[in-house]
């Protein structure tokens, strides 16, 4: 032991911090200290779990992980001590103390487990791994013989229950006499208006509630338990493990008091089944009480043992499950197995259907004639008819058929000739049926699929696909191949022969819009697979879809495939100069189409530049846009390609179609404008002065749902170009200044516009266009107004460039750069510490290596200074090449240990 | 005033201060963490829950409501001491219960000798002082500086010596 002047010491040491005391008693070897700790008053002080805000943390307790290591070397010292350990939430002490239990004798094993399984039941969750100890605990005391402790952890574990989804009403009195309706009666009893009101309200709130069935340990974890550690429960215990599972489940059955026709525990199938769709604990708990049962009997315990086990709860679950079992092993009785099947309640309960007919199935052949002929009688006595029932004869007749059909098919092949004949009637009248011991089945299936594959397809003439799409008619069943599937299966074949079809496309022109809509939908496909074209070809076909007129959905979409594929034509300068007029032609009239509606605008589904390719008038000013650009390409030689040499005079359609979308009384769709927003910095390179003289009704003030649109589309979908912020500097500006107006708090940091903004920002800053010291303060208003979020990103990004050594950046940029550090600093210093979380990305700046030694460091320390340690900006300092030397070892050295 | 009371005790009939309204807040609360811990009408997380009326439910809710209000923002010496080193310690981890009394205990008594000295109820020599001067610096650079590999290997050695390592 070690002498009182060593511990003394020892204690002077770790008195120091926690370090030192978590290092101390990681390094302890020898249970001789645990005395000396102890009068010292150590081990009676687990630090609790920690929780900050929907977060929970299990600090670790060195005293505990020390106790753990030494039990198996002093048991009887680490007994005595882990009795002073008080009650603690904490559950990495209670794994430690099951690591130190496993070491201690029976009764003191059972004492703590009987304590342990107390505690386990007060708590909603218990977190893996503290699962996995606490199943060693349960092993090791049924191998010890303490059963019912073992039992009474592992019951404590498994322990599952109902649970209401989603929310609880609040507006729902509990206890009669704590309502109020807001003015309180004399006595606080509530009116029977009120009582009335509350009813209601119950009755609407409950048929939108569902129950569902959670555990304490998580489903993965669940089932993970009762594979590892039951079964050596079961050896060891028999059917007392099997009576604890099965109190277990009808608890939890018991539990689900909604009471409603969806139950939360649903078992489609007792066996495994492709129907049991459901994984969580409930399924578990059933699979590990059903395979418990069958291993009891193959261990050589009485089926009429265990049939007993289950049968003694009340849930018609369990009579599931003695069907089940005795289905399984009804060789092991079949006396049992026979009485079971025929027995009048289980013919007659539907609940119990499926397992019935397995296990009616499985021992008919086997019954004698009495059982049979009993069998036979019940069904051919058919169902019993409530006297609710309202149907005429025929109904009833047809009822009973599918009754007896249903019933029949359990046991087709051992029926007798008499029989076997009827169930064939049976059959022809009505058909073969479809799962007979499923009361209900559920089936998925994914679609549309088509009536032939593509290969099948393209083996066909153009001519005879064309006369086959027309002609086919699908059968209206939705499981069934629909013209949707077709359509797509012809896209297939189009986008892998283009031109035969281009050749043909008058064979599509008149027909169903679906197939036009395809082939163009193959065509675009082609397009992107590089293959070539006939680009005259297409743009007849397209000409004959804009002849068609029309506002449903179906020539919508047909519209919309061709502009994309005008816009992969265009995109990519395939389309031949001299089609102009006609390409023209199509682009101008679908501009006019009247999707998007202001309703469709009004339901704000997905941000406007995604509505806008997805709409016809959006799509279609993206290709005016594209129009405009392949126009340019093919007038303009490279040498005089500059903004001044072209202009919209160059384009007047173009013009017309632009402006004519810029007033609001003629296009109010905040969808359309996103598309000036996304093209600007283009538009702005086509005609300079246009854009000039345009940038007020694109970004309209007067219009905020319009100018919004286009100017979050421009910052988000635009790069920050010097030639539109020389335009748009003005409305930089106020944006910075509606910046208070916009709070984005609850959205992203990826998604927030004042994020975006502040990137454009940055970046310009780093170009020369603003800087700290502008007039205007456009740079300083942005970091002054913005998020803390917002200011950082803007930060984080450029400080990604800076600290890659792939990315040249220029000394003038890099100057650039200390000037606005030099601001940020200044700011911080003015503003104080609140303002730090704005730039918690500014040491990683700062310390990116691209600024000289000297100014980093001065930097640096100024930045901890105003940061007053926080440990964000404190780590950056390791992140500093020039820390490589002196400065970075100590701090890593510091750092190891916090 | 309170003086004053001191002085003529009768004549303040009553208003005498016989103990401080601090001690006695955290008598009070003692006995309400009691009540918690073996009431059967109260739980974690569901708080109060007990056959109460309206009334008792509201001022027992409020009760602990002030309580935790005092936590945070009146705590007792001891609570803000140890607090305040724990906000100190990098890893943000608390030290447990004889070594947080230990240095506790420390603390009282540099603090009790400063006091005693700068209020002249107590004149110590100028060795004495200087030693109560290396204490404290010793005291604040065990807090303050970070936790260097020396520590550790003090630590070590110490295990080493006395046969553990």
């Amino acid at each position: 032991m070690p002498e009182p002047s060593t511990v003394a010491k020892a204690l002077e040491l770790i008195g120091k911090g926690a370090v030192n005391h978590s290092y101390f008693f990681s390094k302890l070897k020898s249970p001789e200290w645990i005395e000396p700790l102890t009068e010292e008053g150590f081990f009676r002080d687990p630090p609790p779990r920690r929780v900050n805000g929907e977060f929970v943390s299990y600090p670790v307790w060195p005293e505990s992980k020390y106790l753990a290591r030494m039990a198996p070397i002093a048991p009887t010292q680490v007994a005595h001590v882990i009795g002073l350990i008080p009650d603690t939430d904490n559950i990495s002490v209670h794994e430690d103390i099951a690591r130190v239990v496993i070491h201690l004798g029976a009764r003191s094993m059972a004492r703590w487990a009987t304590k342990e399984a107390r505690w386990v039941s007060e708590q909603p969750r218990i977190e893996h791994p503290l699962d996995e100890s606490l199943g060693a605990v349960v092993e090791r005391l049924a191998g010890l013989g303490e059963t019912g402790a073992a039992l009474g952890l592992a019951r404590s574990l498994l322990t599952i229950r109902c649970v209401v989804d989603s929310w609880r009403p609040v507006s729902v009195r509990e206890p009669a006499k704590t309502y109020r309706s807001g003015v309180e009666g004399s006595d606080g009893a509530p009116t029977d208006e009120e009582d009335r009101e509350v009813a209601e309200m119950a009755a609407s709130v409950v048929a939108q509630l569902s129950s569902s069935i959670v555990g304490r340990l998580s489903p993965y974890e669940y089932r993970q338990f009762v594979d590892r550690h039951l079964p050596a429960l079961l050896t060891i215990c028999g059917t007392r493990a099997l009576d604890m599972l099965c109190d277990v489940l009808e608890e939890a059955i018991e539990s689900d008091t909604l009471r409603r026709s969806e139950r939360a525990i649903r078992r489609p199938a007792i066996e495994p089944h492709g129907q049991n769709r459901s994984q969580d604990v409930s399924d578990a708990l059933i699979d590990a009480i059903r395979d418990a049962s069958v291993e009891l009997v193959d261990n050589g315990v009485a089926l009429a043992v265990v049939v007993d086990s289950l049968d003694r709860q009340t849930s018609p679950l369990f009579k599931r499950m003695v069907l089940h079992l005795a289905a399984e092993r009804h060789r092991e009785d079949p006396e049992l197995a026979a009485d079971l099947a025929v027995c009048a309640d289980h013919f007659r309960d539907e609940r119990l259907l499926h397992e019935y007919s397995r296990l009616l199935g499985a021992v008919f052949p086997g019954l004698d004639d009495v059982g049979r002929n009993r069998v036979m009688k019940w069904i051919g006595d058919g169902p019993p008819f409530h006297e609710s029932f309202v149907g005429d004869d025929e109904e009833r007749r047809m009822w009973t058929i599918y009754w007896q059909r249903r019933r029949l098919a359990w046991i087709h092949q051992d029926l007798d000739e008499d029989w076997k004949a009827r169930y064939a009637r049976i059959v022809k009248e009505t058909g073969e049926p479809e799962n007979p011991d499923f009361t209900s089945y559920t089936t998925t299936w994914i679609g549309p699929t088509s009536p032939v594959n593509a290969e099948e397809l393209g083996s066909r003439s153009v001519e005879e696909i064309a006369r086959y799409v027309q002609t086919w008619k699908p059968t209206g069943d939705p499981r069934q191949p629909d013209k949707e599937g077709l359509a797509r299966t012809l896209e297939a074949v189009v986008a892998k022969t283009p031109a035969e079809f281009l050749n043909a496309r008058g064979l599509f022109q008149d027909g169903s819009v679906r197939y036009v809509t395809a082939v163009l939908a193959g065509l675009s496909q082609a397009v992107r697979d590089e293959t070539s074209i006939d680009w005259t070809a297409a743009i007849d076909l397209m000409l004959s879809v804009v002849a068609r007129l029309g506002g449903d959905s179906e020539t919508r979409r047909a519209r919309q495939r061709c502009l994309w594929l005008l816009w992969e034509g265009l995109r990519d300068d395939l389309i031949d100069i001299r089609l102009r007029k006609s390409v023209w032609t199509i682009v101008d009239a679908m501009a006019d189409d009247a999707d998007p509606t202001p309703e469709a605008d009004s339901r704000h589904e997905g941000d406007p530049s995604t509505r806008s390719v997805n709409t016809v008038r959006g799509t279609a000013l993206h290709t005016v846009v594209a129009y405009s650009l392949w126009v340019y390409q093919s007038e303009i030689e490279p040498a005089e390609a500059r903004p001044s040499a072209f202009g919209m005079d160059r384009i007047p359609e173009v013009r017309t179609r632009l402006e004519r979308h810029l007033d609001p009384a003629i296009d109010p769709s905040p969808t359309v404008r996103s598309v000036y927003g996304e093209w600007f910095p283009h538009l702005a390179m086509l005609d300079q002065g246009w854009a000039r003289q345009h940038v007020a009704s694109i970004f309209p003030d007067g219009w905020p749902e319009l100018r919004d649109a286009a100017w979050e589309t421009y910052l988000r979908r635009c790069p920050a170009y010097n030639l539109p912020f020389e335009i748009l500097r003005h409305h930089y500006l106020e944006a910075v200044d509606r910046m208070d107006e916009t709070r984005e708090r609850d959205a992203p940091r990826s998604e927030r516009i004042g994020g975006v903004l502040g990137e454009h920002l940055v970046i310009l800053a780093g170009r020369g266009l603003v800087s700290w010291s502008d007039d205007d303060g456009l740079l300083r208003r942005f970091f002054e107004n913005a998020e803390p979020d917002d200011a950082d990103r803007a930060i984080w990004l450029v400080r990604r460039d800076l600290s890659d050594d792939e990315t040249h950046v220029s000394d003038e940029v890099v100057r650039r750069f200390r000037r606005l550090t030099e601001g940020l600093l200044e700011l911080l210093k003015e503003h104080g510490r609140e303002r730090m979380g704005h730039l918690k990305s500014l040491g990683w700046w700062i310390a990116s290596g691209r600024f000289d030694p000297e100014w980093t460091l001065s930097r640096l320390a100024r930045l901890l200074e105003l940061a007053g340690g926080q440990s964000r900006v404190s780590r950056c300092w390791i992140a500093w090449p020039g820390c490589r030397g002196v400065v970075r070892p100590r701090l890593s050295r510091c750092s190891r240990h916090g | 005033m309170e003086k004053i009371g001191e002085l003529y005790p009768e004549e303040a009939e009553g208003r005498t201060s016989t103990g401080s309204m601090k001690e006695r807040v955290f008598k009070l609360k003692d006995a309400l963490d009691k009540a918690k811990r073996l009431s059967a009408g109260y739980s974690e997380p569901g708080g109060w829950t007990g056959p109460f009326d309206r009334h008792l439910h509201r001022f027992l809710e409020k009760l602990g409501d002030f309580f935790d209000w005092v936590d945070s923002h009146r705590p007792s010496r001891r609570a803000q001491f140890q607090r305040t080193l724990v906000g100190l310690d990098p890893s943000g981890h608390d030290l447990p219960k004889p070594l947080r009394d230990r240095r506790y205990r420390a603390w009282k008594r540099m603090s009790s000798f400063f006091q005693k000295t700068s209020h002249h109820r107590s004149s110590p020599g100028l060795d004495k002082f200087r030693e109560r001067i290396g204490e404290l610096e010793a005291f604040l650079s065990s807090v303050l500086l970070p936790t260097t590999f020396d520590d550790l290997d003090a630590i070590d050695a110490l295990l080493k010596e006395s046969g553990d390592a």
